[in-house]
């Protein structure tokens, strides 16, 4: 782990909205104004968010950075609506302050030498053009690939950084079929040389674990930003365990990590898949 | 008459002492809620704390449950972590020198499958320096290879430490289960075993179920439940193990302010500790030690021992 991957904050922040807007299907972009003295932060990195109502005791949920505006100072998280306390963030209107703790966990990491391929899945496309926007310049010849169920639950995406290579499960728009096809379909094309790729995914744990079986079979780099039951989201409850296979040498016992503060980003291709809550 | 200083500015000594461990104030943060110990440091004035109670260290390390292993319920949680941890060698050579330049007061809490991996750990431990004291955890609701049997048998709890005492001059703190018909007949067990002091309560034993596949919601099935929602139950069982011995006793379940704290004080815990309230706000235990020098000026109270126990019994 480097020193610029994990950077634990030194107190919670408090974020005023600015915008709070409603995308497509139960998906929203929330704008929030920090502290001049928040971030820097990676993409794929985190903010543990205290969502109303307010309350002596509510778990606290986690939302992947989208994007951080560091000269604007402007966070943006896109998330879905999934439970009663995402549905009270949504009803949220500008000037409305929130308390969150941020940025945490591991960000995304290029691999050196490989052409980034960014797969994003649902609203998982959001951290994935932050990412790009990262990148454009370093790593140029990239490439987006959005995997969405249908045309109506798109998410709008303005000047993408990469070329974004679109599948929708029911075919209504883009190529008909999963991002694996798509990719498969690409490297058919030979667009696409899975010898000098690596896959960067953000996404439904289902997609993430298929695209890192595929990966594996390939021997292409993986690296995927996991979602899972986060307790405190700063390493001191446990609850976030996500099976790892050992590498030769390690511990047994180390099996269990923690995706918090080991992750969210990980090599998928070491994830025991089965063990991950969908 | 000597002027006195105003309310506001009268500095009010909230150390406390439990047996043979002295703590600079009764707030700890509870074992298994704040990791080792430093993990949360940076989120909180850790030196504020009136002690760290760390995660249950056991003789061998420990991979822990399967997920989930956290679920959310109403003001509250059930939790099945399965003791996750490096275990003993490592949590010497490399965790205990980290949490004890923290300079605040650390308790090991330690757990086993058999008397013997009890003994084992309180033994290495008995070899370091500057643990202020062993918190005993013979009621994990979440390691099936035993635990739950000490949790619910005074006897077997009894025995863990009866045998811890024989191999360590530390203080000993029996953490006890609530999930028995009788806290105050394990509490009295734990006693007669030569324990300094009692920490009340555990989790409970809880179930959640997803009602789409009909399995529980935690793989291994039941798990701990914790969080606001069993306080006033907690406060009841901490009451009863007060009544029933003459140990300190450490209350915990459910606390998340400084008011629920002082409930606990007031019916006569020596000292509490924050659990599951760290999980969202890791500097609450801080804020629940300012909170009580708060209330104590405010009562016009000049020790803290006015307040322990001032509870006004109508059963007694």
């Amino acid at each position: 782990m480097s020193s610029t991957d994990r950077c634990l904050p030194k107190t919670p922040s408090i974020a005023r909205i600015v915008s709070n807007q409603h995308l497509s299907g139960g998906i929203y972009r929330a704008l929030l104004r920090m502290a001049d003295d928040w971030g820097p932060s990676l993409p794929g990195q985190f903010v543990q968010v205290e969502c109303p109502p307010r309350e002596a005791f509510a778990m606290w949920r986690p939302f992947s950075i989208s994007r951080f505006r560091a000269e604007r100072h402007e966070l943006e998280l896109v998330y879905g609506v999934v439970g009663l306390r995402t549905l009270r963030l949504s009803e949220l209107t500008a000037g409305e302050e929130l308390c969150l703790i941020g940025p945490l966990g591991r960000g995304f990491e290029a691999v050196s030498g490989r052409r980034p391929i960014l797969i994003g899945g649902g609203r998982g496309i959001a951290p994935m053009i932050g990412l790009a926007e990262r990148w454009r310049e370093s790593l140029p010849d990239g490439r987006i690939l959005y995997g969405a169920r249908s045309r109506d639950l798109l998410i709008p995406i303005d000047d993408p950084p990469y070329a974004v290579w679109l599948a929708t499960e029911d075919g209504s728009a883009g190529f008909k079929g999963n991002v694996i096809e798509l990719l498969e379909a690409a490297i058919a094309r030979r667009e696409i040389d899975p010898a000098t790729i690596a896959l960067y995914a953000c996404g439904p744990n289902r997609m993430l674990a298929a695209l890192s079986v595929w990966a594996e079979s390939r021997g292409v780099p993986c690296l995927v930003s996991l979602e899972t039951h986060f307790g405190c989201g700063v390493g001191i409850c446990a609850g976030c365990a996500v099976p790892v296979r050992p590498r030769d040498g390690e511990d047994a016992f180390a099996r269990y990590r923690f995706a918090c503060v080991e992750g969210p980003v990980m090599d998928g291709t070491r994830v025991e898949w089965e063990g991950v809550a969908e | 008459m000597s002027a006195e200083r105003p309310p506001e500015e009268r500095v009010i000594d909230l150390g406390v002492e439990l047996g043979p461990v002295r703590l600079p104030n009764p707030v700890l943060v509870a074992s298994g809620t704040f990791g080792y110990g430093n993990e949360a440091v940076d989120l909180t004035r850790v030196r504020a704390l009136g002690g760290i109670v760390t995660k249950t260290v056991t003789l061998e390390p420990r991979s822990g449950n399967a997920a989930p292993r956290l679920h959310e319920t109403p003001s509250g949680m059930i939790n099945s972590i399965g003791l996750q941890n490096v275990g003993i060698e490592r949590f010497i050579a490399v965790k205990l020198p980290e949490l004890l330049a923290l300079g605040v007061p650390i308790i090991v809490s330690i757990g086993g499958r058999r008397v013997e991996e009890f003994q084992e750990v309180a033994r290495r431990l008995e070899e370091t320096s500057g643990i202020a004291a062993l918190e005993i955890n013979v009621s994990c609701p979440n390691v099936k290879e035993g635990g739950l049997e000490f949790c619910q048998n005074p006897a077997s709890a009894a025995a863990v430490i009866e045998g811890v005492r024989q191999v360590t001059r530390l203080a000993l703190w029996a953490k006890l289960s609530p999930n028995t018909s009788s806290i105050g007949t394990l509490a009295r067990a734990c006693e007669e075993a030569g324990a300094d002091g009692l920490t009340a309560v555990n989790t409970f034993v809880a179930l959640a179920v997803d009602i789409h596949s009909r399995a529980p919601i935690i793989p291994s099935g039941t798990g701990g439940l914790s969080g606001p929602a069993i306080r006033p139950i907690a406060l009841a069982k901490a009451r009863e193990v007060v009544r029933h011995t003459k140990l300190p006793v450490i209350g915990v379940g459910g606390i998340a302010s400084a008011a629920d704290a002082l409930e606990f004080l007031i019916i006569g815990a020596r000292a509490v500790q924050v659990g599951t309230a760290s999980f969202p706000r890791p500097w609450l235990a801080a804020e629940v030690v300012d909170g009580i020098g708060r209330f104590l000026r405010e009562e016009g109270e000049t020790t803290l021992a006015e307040l322990i126990g001032s509870y006004r019994d109508p059963r007694a």
